[in-house]
């Protein structure tokens, strides 16, 4: 692997650690789960092109967040996208709508609307840091 | 007989504005239209112009029977709206309109006449009665039936379409087209008020029965009767698409297939490619750029394609989830705007925005569990 690939890779995962520990510092999970998601778990499974081996993703479950753990969670919904998506999304560049629309964003799951809908929200609260981000 | 420099096979929109344009600087042009004058055939057709046509050719607003301002779109019980002004016509009087205009602009109709061949070599146009007519450029512009698309390599995609009328009582005069997509239908239903009538039709590349039971429950579901009831054929893959057929000859409109590929809306191919092709014949425009939409039908198609690929009911959601993105939808598919520009990033550009990203985020986790 290259030195590039190395280095993303690591900062991928430290991106995910720390939304992780961000989430569950500014969100009142509890509250969150009790209107969206009462008597269940949701995980979130992000599929990123070429990095797909990567645990990016997040599971939320007994009130709190935590990243997912590919081999052994299952996902209530699925996110599929490449790279440039990923950081379009991450940067405000584009909207999980519009990538939606687009079809730069592949969405699978039962109840998969809802998910999205709950991440949609989970990711618009951060819409002040993510502002920052691209500007 | 060689008092015509040119021909335009068919008198609809395409043919029309191609011979007024001609006509109207100084050239002999002569349209053969198959329909006799009176009664002018009738063009199973939404007839909805869109914002761009009316922008193109400000003159059609004068032959609308109705205008909407809003656009709906619904799938099962979902409905969303948008703001788009739609001028309704009467295919029949609009065509009849458009052909007198260039009749008036000094262009020449031949009616009720049918063309048996097209010698491209030659530059010679066989007329069914026998009769012989050589040109100097010729634009076929007769319809998806048109015997010159034929002379286009490739096979052609014609989508049926079930067209009809109905009275809706109040809803005759709504200020709403309905477009009514289903979940098994690759394609979509419309309701488009007349101000006496209703214009309902089905059309998309689902099979024909299919689009018939759609049809009959939709029309049950609304308590609409159908009445001049009809079936069409829409030109619908871009890729087949060529528009030169031999030396100084052209296919414009539904002949060489310009159809918008996600609406369907193909008045307004018509006219533009209708007028381009009179603009290549005066020098005006290098065959080229001839038409200069094909670059809009190909993105078209590409993004209808992902769409259903993704299943309606999908991208129906993301809309719904996202007001914004119903007008750049309707901006998208109705106004000819751009879709969002996508460059591939390169691994460095990558990188440094992973790493943009992971220093916006406030803390200092650098360990990938939490």
């Amino acid at each position: 692997m290259n030195p590039i690939e190395t280095e993303k890779r690591e900062l991928i995962k430290k991106i995910f650690a720390k939304m992780v520990a961000l989430i569950n510092k500014e969100i009142n999970l509890k509250e969150f789960k009790d209107t969206y998601f009462p008597d269940e778990d949701r995980t979130l499974k992000m599929n990123i092109g070429g990095i797909e081996d990567l645990d990016t993703g997040f599971v939320f479950e007994g009130g709190k967040v935590r990243t997912i753990r590919k081999l052994t969670d299952e996902p209530t919904v699925t996110f599929t996208m490449d790279e440039d998506t990923f950081i379009r999304i991450a940067t405000k560049k584009e909207s999980f709508s519009e990538a939606f629309f687009y079809g730069e964003l592949g969405i699978e799951g039962k109840n998969y609307m809802r998910d999205y809908r709950i991440f949609d929200r989970m990711f618009k609260k951060y819409g002040s840091i993510l502002e920052k981000i691209s500007n | 007989m060689r008092n015509y420099s040119h021909i335009v096979i068919g008198g609809g929109p395409a043919g029309a504005t191609a011979a007024e344009h001609l006509a109207v600087s100084g050239q002999k042009v002569l349209v053969i239209e198959k329909s006799v004058a009176h009664p002018f055939r009738e063009k199973p057709c939404g007839g909805g112009l869109g914002p761009i046509t009316t922008k193109l050719f400000p003159y059609t607003k004068s032959q609308g029977v109705h205008t909407t301002s809003k656009v709906a779109m619904s799938l099962g019980k979902d409905r969303i709206e948008a703001s788009v002004p739609i001028v309704m016509v009467d295919r029949d009087k609009f065509d009849f309109y458009l052909l007198e205009r260039a009749m008036r602009s000094g262009a020449k109709v031949f009616f009720g006449a049918t063309v048996k061949s097209i010698d491209t070599k030659a530059k010679l146009v066989v007329l069914t009665n026998g009769q012989r007519i050589d040109y100097k450029y010729l634009i076929c512009a007769g319809g998806f039936t048109c015997p010159s698309s034929k002379m286009v390599e490739g096979e052609k995609k014609n989508v049926p379409l079930i067209v009809g009328k109905a009275d809706g009582g109040k809803l005759n005069a709504s200020d709403t087209a309905e477009i009514i997509f289903f979940e098994k239908l690759n394609g979509y239903a419309w309701i488009f008020p007349k101000g006496k009538f209703l214009d309902v039709g089905i059309g998309g590349d689902s099979p024909l029965s299919l689009q018939k039971e759609l049809l009959e429950k939709l029309l049950r579901e609304r308590g609409l009767k159908l009445y001049d009831r009809a079936g069409w054929g829409l030109p619908f893959e871009v890729d087949t698409i060529e528009p030169v057929i031999g030396s100084g000859a052209m296919l414009a409109g539904d002949a060489a297939g310009f159809v918008n590929p996600a609406t369907g809306e193909g008045i307004r191919y018509a006219m533009q490619s209708g007028l381009e092709a009179a603009e290549v014949v005066l020098g005006k425009r290098s065959i080229e750029d001839y038409p200069s939409f094909l670059e809009t039908l190909c993105r078209l198609e590409v993004s209808r394609d992902k769409i259903i690929s993704q299943g309606m009911r999908k991208s129906f959601d993301a809309m719904k989830a996202n007001p914004e993105l119903v007008s750049e939808t309707i901006g998208f598919f109705f106004e000819d705007k751009e879709p969002p520009e996508r460059k591939p990033m390169s691994d460095e550009q990558r990188l440094e925005a992973y790493k943009k990203i992971s220093e916006s985020i406030p803390g200092n986790n650098s360990k990938g569990e939490q």
